[in-house]
Order: C-alpha cells, then structure tokens, then sequence
C-alpha cells in the first residue's frame, strides 16, 4: 500500500520533472531569443578536485594567461564560438569591458602565440558533454542546464 | 644701454623658448609613452615577450626616445639595444581586466640630446629671427636718439659747464627753439640763469649790506668803552669787548672761565651775585645791583655796577652784561656819607648818623639804652676862654667817652654841648657804674694855655638815662624820655644820672 503510494508519487515527480523541462526549455529559448539571460555558471568535470574559482582566476583562463587550475592542474579551457550571445554575455560580465574590446584584445594577441586560445563550441549541449566527458576541461552554461554529470565552480551574482 | 637689453632680452627669450621645447619633448615622450600603454598592458599581462619587443621597436623608432624597456612584476620583458638601468620616464602598467592590479611598467629614456639640440636650434632661430627684426630698429633708434637727443643735450651740458651762474653768459640757441624739446629746455636754462643772475646779485647787495653792519656793531661793540659781554644761559662768555677785557683782566679775573662764578671768586657777597644773576635769568628782567671785589693783584677794593639783560635769539636765552668800574664815586660817596654823619670837630657821629644808627637797631629790635649826656656850665668857658677853649673841651670829652665806650657801642655828639651814648643789652647795675664812670671822666680837669697861663678847664655832666623798648616805641620818643630824665638832673642836683621814670 505505502509502496503503491510512492511509487504513484515517483511517477507523478517524474512527470513533474518532465514537465518542468519543457516548460525550461521553451523559457530559455523564449529568454535568448529576447535577450534575456539566465544567469551563467561554470562548470568542471564532476571528479574535478577544485571546488570553486575565482572570478580572477576565470579572466587568466578565458584570456589566455593560464591554462591552469588553482591546483595546478592543466585545464582544457572551452567556449562558444565568436558572436555566440553566451559568449558575449560571458566575457562581458566576467571582463566588465564591451565585446569588441575583448576582440581587439584577441586580435592583438593572436599573431603572438603566447596565448593560449579556448577550444570554440557551437551549443550549449555540446560544452555540457566535452565538460561531462574530459577530466580537466571547464566551461560555462546556463544555470538552469546543469546536470549531474558536471559541477559549477563559479556563479554569477545576479 | 639699448643693445645690451636686447641682448639680455634675446638671451630671456632663448631661455624661455628653449625650456619650452624642452617642456614640449618630454610631453611628447610622455603621450607617446600612453599611446603604447594598453598594447605593452597586454604584453605584460601575458608577459608575451614577442608583444613587448613589438612596444619597445616602436618606441625607439622615436627619434626622441633614445631607449625603452618594458618590464612585468619580476620579468624584463624586452629592451632596446641602448637601454641600461631604468629610464627617465616610467609609466605604470596595469592589468586590462583588473585596473587596479599593477602590473609593470615602461621605462623610457628620452633622447636628451637630440630633444636638446631641437630645441637649442628652435629657439635659436627664434633669437635669430627676433634679432633680424629687432637690430636694424634698435641701430635705427639709436642712430635718431643719438643725432635728435645725446648729440644736443650733450653741446647743452658742455655749454653749461662752461657757464658761471649769475654771470651774464647764456645758452646759445638755435632759430627756432619753440619746435623741439631741447630747444624748449635750452629756453627755460636760459630763464633759470636770467633769475639765477638777478637773485645774485640781489644776494651781492645783500651781503655787502650785512659786512657794513657788521663792520659799525663790532667797531661799536669792540671800540666802546663801556665794558660789555654776552653770555650764554649756561655762563660761557660769547663775546666780550675790549674795554671789559681790560677791566676783568685788571681785577685779577679769568675771562675764559664762566660767568659769574669767575666774578664771584673775587666778590665780597658772592652769594648775592648768584642770586642776582639767578633771579635775573629767572625773572628775564633787565637786573642792575652794585657789588665790591677784591683786586687780588693789589688787595684794592674795587665796586662794579652789572647790569644784567635777557635777550632771547634763535630760540635760546643769551644775556648780555654791562659792567661799569663805579670803585671811584663809590669811595666818594663813602666819604660823603661819612662826612655827613660824623661831627668834624670830635670825629665822633653827628645827630644824623646817630639817628642812622639808632633806627637801624630799632629795626633789628635790639634792646638797648639810651644815656643823654649835657654838659654842665659849658657856656661859661665859652664866653671866658673863647671858642678854642670850648673846642678843645669838647674834644677832651669826646675823646674821653670814646676811651671808655668799645667799638658796638654808639658815641656821638648830638648838639652843642650834647653827648649821647647808646649801648646793647646792659643790665640796670651795669648802667649805674657805666654812668658814674662816664661822670668819673668828664669830670677830668683839661689842661689848657691861654694868653694869662696854663689853666685847667673842668665840667660836670647831667645825665638822662632811658630804656628801648621799655620807655618809647620810637627813637623820637626814647630821646624825649632821656631828656625829660636828664632835665630833672639839671634842676636838681646836676653832676649827676637818673633813669627815666614815667
């Protein structure tokens, strides 16, 4: 009888669940394609040993500077593609400097090879599962896209 | 004068436009310096080497920039070929993302040379052109000032020189002096001389005038016989003429010592003297009083009569003193006065000097007594013996009392056959045997020669005797109350005294 009870009760959570996604799906796409963001996290391997990064530590990895994490371990650093409004909304909140000042600072940086370039992806899902899959790699979604396959480092105060 | 401000004006202005460019190269230096900064941030922010040689080629290609070096926290990033130590110019490096992050920095080391040597040459060129302006204006001026104004005022100082104010020598001026400046000045110098001549010659006239006047008061001054000084208030002598000269210095007194006190070392009340002039000073009143010195040279008595006068002159007090030798009328008058008070026949004092005499204790209110003397049948020897013999008795008796009077007590004759005789606090005893002393010695027999013989001629004496201040408060009445007392004797006993009595 209990037994019955929960199971119905897993079973309409689940739904629940189902439900909620669609209806997260439809708002973040209904949000991007208004300009409206959900907040962004970082994001590491689940077995990453690094609990949290600095926003400091964010900007030597995303501009080049390091490819290391705090521990001292390589990172494999990913980002969207140039002109991916993540991306934009990212560097632009993380830097507090307009995307084309980022992209003339790349520009400049480029013919160097002293810096190292993060890996482009084109979507979202596509950084969730490199992030999922490789040990040391770290990237950012949005929020409301976090699976249990990965772990956020970093959140950016709303 | 003008060239050598021109020169210090071009060496100003070199300075100046040389410190400016100099100004200017730094700031050059400096905005290129900020021009490279956000690059060589990056750079140091990756201390990406290849990015920070980049910065440093590009900013030695400056001419003015002699070396740079780009620096991150702990590395050198790169540096030019002539760069050793730090710069002159370091500018701040700070992380792109992070402003506040510092990060490295820039060293610059300006080419002083060259920024130098620009600057020398453009402010050079500025004198230079300035002087090229300026030159030929100043050689211009020069010239113009030099023929319009040194060259005239220079033949207007030398004529000048050459002129002797008062003197009827003038400037020469050109046709027409109303037309320029100097001829104007020229005009007026000739004015001043016009005046300059009068005021000379007036100030000539003058001067010949005040010479006369001092030539006739000093000749009446230095020539006059009466014998003047003037004394200055503190009692230098100023001036003092011949005649006083001869006087003081024929009395024995130093002429260059201070008056008076060179008088009063000689003066018998020199006490007087000072309060004289003191006074004299005090109350600037003409002063006159007579005062008697000893000569010390000959131990004569000699009288002065000063008059003292208070001139005030300038502001301060002189006083002038006139000093007339009266030691001559003086001795005279003593010897009147003398004569009139003494009695010719016994040298003893008249009625009047008595009478001076009395008066005078009287007023110094001495108290004395008066003992009046008459001479008991006196006429009888007159009428026998003649006049010789009542002269000669006369003088007996007169010499008689002055034997036994000292010298503070009164003798005199005061009438015919009258004696009088006045003595100073005398008691009633003392009086008594004085009185009958006085009898004692009239009553000595005269010897005396007449054509029948030697004979000797006696008188007796009746005497009043009367006390001051007890008997009269006057002389007048005193006199009276020893006559009343001397007449009561003549009646009575005669050859005798007796004490007034009221």
């Amino acid at each position: 009888m209990r037994r019955q009870v929960l199971s119905s009760i897993q079973r309409n959570l689940a739904r629940l669940r189902v439900f909620f996604r669609l209806i997260l799906s439809v708002m973040l796409f209904t949000s991007f394609t208004a300009g409206a963001t959900d907040p962004l996290v970082v994001i590491v391997h689940k077995d990453n040993p690094n609990q949290q990064i600095s926003q400091h530590q964010l900007v030597d990895l995303y501009m080049g500077k390091y490819t290391a994490f705090p521990d001292g371990t390589l990172a494999k650093v990913l980002d969207y593609e140039q002109g991916h409004p993540l991306r934009t909304f990212f560097l632009t909140s993380l830097t507090g400097r307009p995307i084309n000042q980022i992209n003339a600072y790349w520009s400049q940086v480029k013919f160097s090879g002293k810096a190292s370039f993060p890996q482009a992806h084109q979507s979202i899902d596509a950084i969730l599962e490199e992030v999922a899959s490789t040990p040391d790699a770290i990237g950012y979604v949005p929020a409301t896209t976090v699976t249990e396959d990965v772990k956020v480092v970093y959140r950016f105060v709303q | 004068m003008t060239l050598l401000f021109s020169v210090i004006y071009a060496k100003l202005y070199y300075r100046h436009v040389f410190d400016e460019e100099l100004a200017r190269a730094s700031d050059t230096v400096m905005q290129i310096g900020k021009t490279v900064s956000s690059t060589a941030s990056i750079a140091a922010y990756l201390e990406d080497k290849d990015l920070a040689t980049e910065v440093v080629n590009g900013l030695v290609s400056n001419d003015v920039i002699l070396s740079a070096a780009l620096v991150s926290k702990d590395t050198l990033l790169a540096k030019s070929i002539l760069h050793s130590g730090p710069g002159s110019i370091q500018i701040e490096l700070v992380n792109p993302f992070f402003l506040s992050e510092h990060i490295g920095l820039i060293h610059i080391a300006p080419n002083t040379q060259i920024i130098e040597q620009n600057a020398q040459n453009i402010a050079l060129g500025g004198v230079r052109t300035m002087l090229v302006v300026i030159l030929p204006i100043i050689i211009l001026l020069m010239a113009l000032v030099y023929w319009q104004v040194t060259r005239p005022l220079n033949h207007v100082g030398k004529q000048l020189a050459k002129i002797l104010p008062g003197s009827a020598q003038r400037l020469r001026v050109d046709k027409h002096p109303q037309h320029n400046e100097i001829g104007r000045i020229e005009l007026g110098i000739n004015t001043l001389l016009d005046k300059a001549e009068v005021l000379f010659e007036q100030e000539r006239s003058l001067r010949a005038e005040v010479v006369e006047l001092e030539k006739r008061f000093r000749l009446m001054f230095e020539q006059s016989s009466s014998p003047t000084l003037l004394v200055k208030d503190e009692g230098d002598i100023l001036l003092i003429n011949d005649a006083a000269k001869d006087l003081l210095v024929g009395m024995g007194i130093d002429i260059d010592e201070r008056f008076p006190e060179n008088l009063g070392l000689y003066c018998k009340t020199p006490d007087i003297l000072y309060t004289f002039t003191e006074n004299s000073i005090k109350q600037k009143q003409v002063m006159q009083s007579e005062f008697e010195f000893i000569n010390p040279l000959t131990q004569t008595t000699v009288w002065l009569s000063i008059i003292v006068l208070n001139t005030l002159s300038d502001g301060k007090w002189y006083f002038q003193v006139f000093l007339a030798d009266i030691t001559l009328r003086k001795t005279m008058l003593n010897q009147l006065n003398k004569r009139a008070q003494r009695d010719s026949l016994t040298g003893l004092y008249n009625r009047y000097g008595a009478e001076l005499m009395l008066l005078d204790w009287i007023d110094n209110q001495c108290t004395f007594s008066l003992l009046l003397i008459d001479l008991d049948k006196f006429k009888p020897i007159n009428d026998v013996y003649g006049h010789n013999a009542g002269d000669a008795l006369l003088k007996h008796v007169a010499s008689q009392l002055s034997n036994i009077m000292g010298t503070t007590d009164l003798v005199c004759r005061w009438g015919g056959d009258e004696f009088l005789i006045a003595r100073m606090d005398i008691t009633q005893q003392e009086l008594t045997r004085l009185a009958q002393t006085l009898l004692e010695a009239i009553n000595q027999p005269m010897p005396f020669e007449h054509r029948e013989g030697l004979t000797e001629l006696v008188v007796g004496a009746s005497i009043g005797i009367a006390h001051f201040p007890q008997h009269a408060e006057n002389l007048k009445g005193l006199v009276e109350c020893a006559d009343v007392a001397m007449y009561s004797i003549k009646k009575t006993s005669r050859n005798n005294f007796t004490f007034y009595s009221n």
